[in-house]
């Protein structure tokens, strides 16, 4: 094996550059891309004691101010605290 | 653009929020070009805003942040004052 110090070969002097292609002024204004809300899947044959999380996809984003307010800038994520909606309920099984 | 200290010190903390929650998708999502491009975008806003804010109304941070004669870093209110944050009232949810 030979020891990365030792090799020849050098690597690419990368230059730093920001990833902006087609910077627009104000990205989070476009629009919702269809059915990117809910993302909630329904997960079958799961294994016990192992915890799922749905993988996020970018959809839009709120404005800055918008976000603070909400908490979240991903309107995918909104979800404010409705305590009368959040009562325990009794498992539910299928058949 | 011609802010007042109160819009101005919102219109920053929002960016940064903006910055810190397209951080944390992008930690899961490294190569999400849309939303890099969007981190990007306001990374330059808030340094843009940063700028205005501390040549109109004096350092944000007692390191990091520029300051002119006399040092301004001990003029009340600092940040954690309650006097020298904005409101948001009425506009949460």
């Amino acid at each position: 094996m030979i020891s990365r110090r030792g090799s020849e070969k050098q690597l690419p002097e990368k230059e730093y550059m920001p990833y902006m292609p087609e910077m627009q002024p104000m990205p989070w204004r476009q629009g919702c891309l269809p059915n990117c809300i809910p993302q909630e899947t329904v997960l079958t044959n799961v294994k016990l004691a192992t915890a799922y999380v749905p993988f996020q996809k970018l959809c839009s984003t709120l404005s800055p101010v918008e976000g603070l307010i909400k908490g979240t800038i991903f309107p995918e994520l909104v979800s404010p605290y409705v305590g009368e909606n959040k009562k325990c309920r009794p498992a539910e099984y299928d058949e | 653009m011609n802010m007042s200290r109160d819009e101005l010190l919102k219109h920053l903390t929002a960016i940064d929020f903006m910055l810190v929650d397209l951080q944390l998708y992008l930690d899961t999502h490294p190569c999400d070009q849309d939303a890099l491009m969007r981190y990007n975008a306001a990374a330059m806003q808030s340094k843009m805003l940063k700028e205005q804010y501390e040549r109109l109304y004096g350092p944000l941070t007692s390191f990091r942040s520029p300051s002119c004669y006399p040092w301004q870093w001990i003029n009340n209110p600092w940040p954690w004052n309650y006097e020298f944050n904005f409101e948001l009232a009425g506009e949460e949810c």
